[in-house]
């Protein structure tokens, strides 16, 4: 059964009070977008797929 | 019991409350008689449901005498039967209204089949408690908009939902006479969308009616980091919408997102409402995401050819972007495409947003010839994969990367851990540096 449906059921059915509902909810980690500019497209990301430059902020100087 | 059922019961006994009170002058739904052969059923549906038999069955015999004794004089009660019959029937429909014996009803109301999604595992939750709930599908119609913002095009996405699920005639189903307890939607618009617009019997303040308490859940998630940033204006553009008037509940997959919106509507409506309504409880698109595998059985055998072991870009274009600068818009998509032509140490995989066709050409259709020209030309040649299909999520498995606007699709993505780069219309890939506009 999937998390967020389940949780969102239980709360709609009254089952559990939303608020405490609301404390169980954990939505995953997100990245942190990388935008395209002058120094930084899509060679770049090819490159890191392939293990030859990593892939974040540092390396493109942000 | 099913809520059909129950809705039933408590609406003969409120008629029959109205006819006994009613008067002379009062046209009578039934006859004392009807009444009597409704009570005797009910006698049954409570020892069938295990409702409190006793407590119901005298206050059923005691209706029944009276009514009887009515029934052989040929009106309703008068006087001092008539208090009592209002009485008993009050007693009567104040604990059925309250017997927890009685099966929710939900129904879902999505118009876009690449949209059901947001509400997926939500009505799988729903589907798998029978005992407790029935859950119903109803595709609406929807049409596109032409420039002027008149209906263009009326469509239904029935046959394009997965197979299998129960799904329900629009046009055989009333909602107010069905009157679930919820109905779930993901539209938020009533006449004001640009370029979707559902028929008017689904608009958000018609459905309110039709309802005890209509969830609405947005499609599109923003993102913790913006929805903590005060520039970031989409969220007031998006709060301003006819579903945050009406519905009961919305929901939000983070709490950052929810205090955005809250932040958002505090402009017309109090914090106290809005936190009565609006709750953190995820979304199910992340629920999606995160079960979503590289299943070869959904993959096409071309697509799997094509691809031949190489790492996969999802190149994703959104309506937001093209809305944003059109012309620079199809221009990127060019040389994106031209690009990954000559780059064949990955494989584009395009995903045009599932309404980027309608936009162009509602929005700017002088671009229309150019675009499905490009599309035509990049489907011909088949070096890359062009999905069409409503399921981002096989789009988001199979890939490794992700470019293209910062949309929605950009938003799940970063949720994968997967690297992630965001495309910048103004920038070109190929061809030379004078090439960059702006």
């Amino acid at each position: 059964m999937w998390d967020n449906g389940e949780r969102i059921y239980a709360g709609l059915m009254e089952r559990e009070e939303m608020r405490k509902l609301e404390e169980e909810n954990q939505p995953p980690m997100e990245n942190d977008f990388l935008w395209e500019n002058d120094k930084y497209k899509l060679p770049n990301l090819l490159a890191a797929l392939g293990g030859e430059q990593a892939m974040n902020r540092a390396s493109v100087g942000l | 019991m099913d809520f059909h059922t129950h809705r039933r019961i408590l609406g003969v006994l409120a008629e029959m409350g109205e006819d006994i009170s009613g008067g002379k002058k009062h046209k009578s739904t039934r006859t004392p008689g009807e009444y009597l052969s409704f009570f005797a059923e009910l006698k049954a549906v409570c020892r069938k449901y295990d409702f409190r038999q006793t407590h119901y069955g005298k206050i059923l015999e005691r209706l029944t005498t009276v009514l009887e004794k009515a029934a052989r004089k040929g009106h309703f009660p008068v006087k001092k039967e008539l208090r009592q019959c209002e009485e008993m029937l009050g007693e009567l429909a104040a604990g059925l209204k309250k017997e927890t014996n009685v099966k929710k009803g939900i129904v879902f109301l999505p118009y876009q089949a690449s949209m059901w999604d947001c509400m997926e595992s939500l009505w799988q939750a729903a589907d798998s408690d029978k005992e407790h709930c029935n859950a119903y599908i109803i595709p609406i119609p929807y049409c596109n908009m032409k420039e002027d913002g008149t209906p263009n095009e009326w469509f239904l996405d029935a046959k394009k939902f997965p197979p299998g699920l129960p799904l329900l005639p629009w046009e055989k189903t009333d909602l107010s006479q069905l009157h679930p307890d919820i109905i779930v939607i993901h539209n938020p618009y009533e006449d004001r969308g640009k370029i979707n617009c559902v028929d008017a019997h689904y608009y958000p303040s018609v459905l309110k009616k039709c309802t005890d308490k209509l969830v609405y859940i947005p499609y599109f998630i923003i993102r913790d980091k913006d929805a903590k940033n005060p520039r970031y204006g989409r969220v007031k553009t998006l709060a301003n919408a006819s579903a945050f008037w009406h519905s009961d509940v919305i929901i939000m997959n983070s709490k950052a997102e929810k205090e955005a919106y809250i932040k958002a509507l505090e402009e017309w409506h109090t914090r106290e409402n809005l936190e009565k309504r609006i709750f953190a409880l995820g979304s199910p698109k992340i629920d999606k995401l995160l079960h979503t595998g590289r299943d070869k059985k959904n993959l096409p055998e071309k697509w799997q050819e094509i691809i031949g072991g190489r790492k996969v870009i999802l190149y994703n274009t959104s309506i937001q972007e093209f809305l944003d600068t059109p012309e620079l818009f199809i221009e990127k998509i060019r040389d994106t495409l031209e690009y990954f032509h000559r780059e064949r140490k990955a494989v584009l995989w395009w995903r045009p947003h599932p309404l980027l066709l309608d936009s162009v050409k509602s929005m700017y259709p002088k671009l229309l010839p150019k675009y499905e020209e490009m599309v035509k030309t990049y489907r011909e040649e088949a070096w890359g994969i062009y999905d069409e299909s409503g399921d981002m999520y096989r789009a988001i498995a199979w890939s490794d990367a992700y470019y293209g606007d910062a949309s929605s699709v950009a938003v799940l993505y970063s949720m994968t851990g997967k690297p992630l780069l965001v495309s910048n219309c103004k920038i070109r890939n190929c061809g030379k540096e004078e090439e960059h506009v702006g």
